[in-house]
């Protein structure tokens, strides 16, 4: 199979990956639990796991890194520590619906949405200073779009809300591990990112990097420390890890992490951008492709473009049939679509990682004028 | 000579405080506090000595990890001490 979906998930991990799942099945039970050894071991692995996660990603301390299932459930967590029911909150043009429906779902939460031209980062940003006044509680900004791959101005973001005293939620799901993120740097007040796709952990790991703003827990319960309090603990991360951790998940996080700061995220995004050039332009020579670019650094590893005439979920099965995996429809992010002008149709998606290969971006093209040339698969 | 008792509030903070003092060569053991310590139940402690109290507290400052609290080991078990980081 050519595998072209990693911004759902990367599906080629590094070998230390699998290899750490099956030690920590074997050997690990659960830290904070007991001080015997297979609690050791485990609370050993999950405080270097926290460790790396804090070097790599600005971290003051090892205590502010919470993990969570999923970046979902990091977004979920930190705008339901600051947003309350008829706040109003200022997003981009480019959200997830991990950071859509949590807003929607909670009473009278008004959403401003700052907006532009795809791929016009200073339109954007002029949307952002229009709309960041009194009375935003909070903004809410992905760092990279999911469906295009363009790189929002996060840097400029979090300085307009350092000088207006907004607290800054990023979601750093298609970023973290090939662009730099600074929790610190920021300021922000939560950095959420998934583990499994650019920190090639296995599915149902993520991170929370969390500034100094006021957390409230999603769930309560043990948490193997402070156990005679009635409600959750103040002290991160604590506060936000109710329940048995997924030692294993975290165990395989820690590996895939040491990969990311081995290689370097800067050498990762420089090899996902030319395959992402390789692929855009292969398909800009045909006739039928409308592909959807900014500036090399305005975009990231993912590449979004439509065939005119063909619905994109029929050519995604068409390219499946061929053992090429590409997502087609909307990826979760109607407001991406409505931003690109793309909501009636969506797109095709192909989204790359550090284990593809110009080879596979050729046979993939390949394949693409064959579809096109009304070849079957 | 004196044994101390540096109160953590979790595992983490446990965790982090032993990095310090293993940075810095300083003979220390992370261990679970016996209940009735006031630490509010399952809580962590890293365990010193006397000799090396000033200069780890002078490293945690540095280092800007939080002090819970310090307990030293007295005849009748453990006693609470006040500290001062400055």
């Amino acid at each position: 199979m050519i595998y072209l979906d990693a911004a759902a998930t990367t599906f080629q991990k590094p070998p230390e990956v699998g290899g750490a799942v099956e030690r920590a099945l074997r050997t690990m039970t659960t830290p904070g639990r007991g001080g015997y050894q297979a609690a050791e071991r485990a609370s050993e692995t999950v405080f270097r796991c926290r460790s790396e996660a804090a070097a790599l990603f600005g971290v003051p301390s090892e205590e502010q890194v919470v993990f969570t299932s999923s970046a979902t459930h990091g977004l979920n967590i930190a705008i339901k520590s600051l947003v309350r029911p008829g706040d109003r909150v200022l997003v981009s043009g480019y959200e997830h619906n991990a950071v859509t429906r949590p807003l929607y779902g909670m009473q009278g939460v008004q959403v401003q949405v700052a907006s532009g031209p795809l791929f016009d980062r200073a339109a954007l940003l002029e949307q952002f200073y229009r709309q960041l006044r009194r009375g935003v509680k909070a903004v809410v900004c992905t760092h990279v779009s999911n469906v295009f791959g363009m790189v929002l101005p996060i840097d400029e973001i979090a300085a307009l809300c350092r000088e207006r005293e907004t607290p800054l939620i990023v979601d750093a799901s298609q970023s973290a591990g090939i662009l730099p993120v600074d929790l610190r740097a920021w300021g922000a007040a939560f950095v959420a990112m998934p583990g499994h796709k650019g920190l090639y952990g296995p599915q149902g790991t993520g991170l929370l990097l969390c500034g100094t703003a006021e957390t409230a827990p999603l769930i309560e319960g043990g948490t193997g420390s402070m156990s005679l309090l009635k409600t959750m603990p103040s002290d991160l991360p604590d506060r936000l890890e109710a329940g048995t951790q997924n030692i294993p998940g975290i165990a395989g996080l820690l590996e895939g992490l040491r990969f990311v700061r081995r290689i370097g995220p800067a050498a990762i995004a420089r090899h996902e951008r030319d395959l992402i050039r390789r692929a855009a332009e292969g398909l800009r020579a045909l006739q039928e492709a409308q592909v959807f670019e900014g500036e090399t650094e305005e975009r990231s590893g993912v590449l979004s473009f439509r065939l005119r005439g063909r619905d994109c979920e029929g050519a995604a099965a068409w390219f499946a049939g061929r053992d090429i995996a590409l997502r087609a429809g909307y990826h979760c992010a109607p407001l991406a679509h409505k931003t690109a002008g793309t909501l009636d149709t969506g797109t095709i998606r192909l989204s790359v990682s550090a284990f593809n290969t110009r080879c596979e971006i050729a046979d993939f093209l390949q394949a693409a004028a064959d579809l096109t040339a009304g070849k079957n698969p | 000579m004196n044994e101390y008792l540096i109160i953590c509030r979790s595992i983490t903070h446990a965790q982090r405080t032993a990095r310090v003092l293993q940075r810095a060569g300083i003979s220390h053991q992370v261990f679970r506090v016996p209940a009735g310590l006031g630490v509010g139940g399952c809580g962590y402690a890293v365990r010193l000595r006397e000799k090396d109290l000033r200069w780890t507290l002078q490293l945690l400052r540095r280092e800007d990890v939080p002090l819970r609290g310090l307990l030293v080991r007295t005849e009748n078990g453990y006693r609470e001490v006040s500290y001062d980081l400055s």
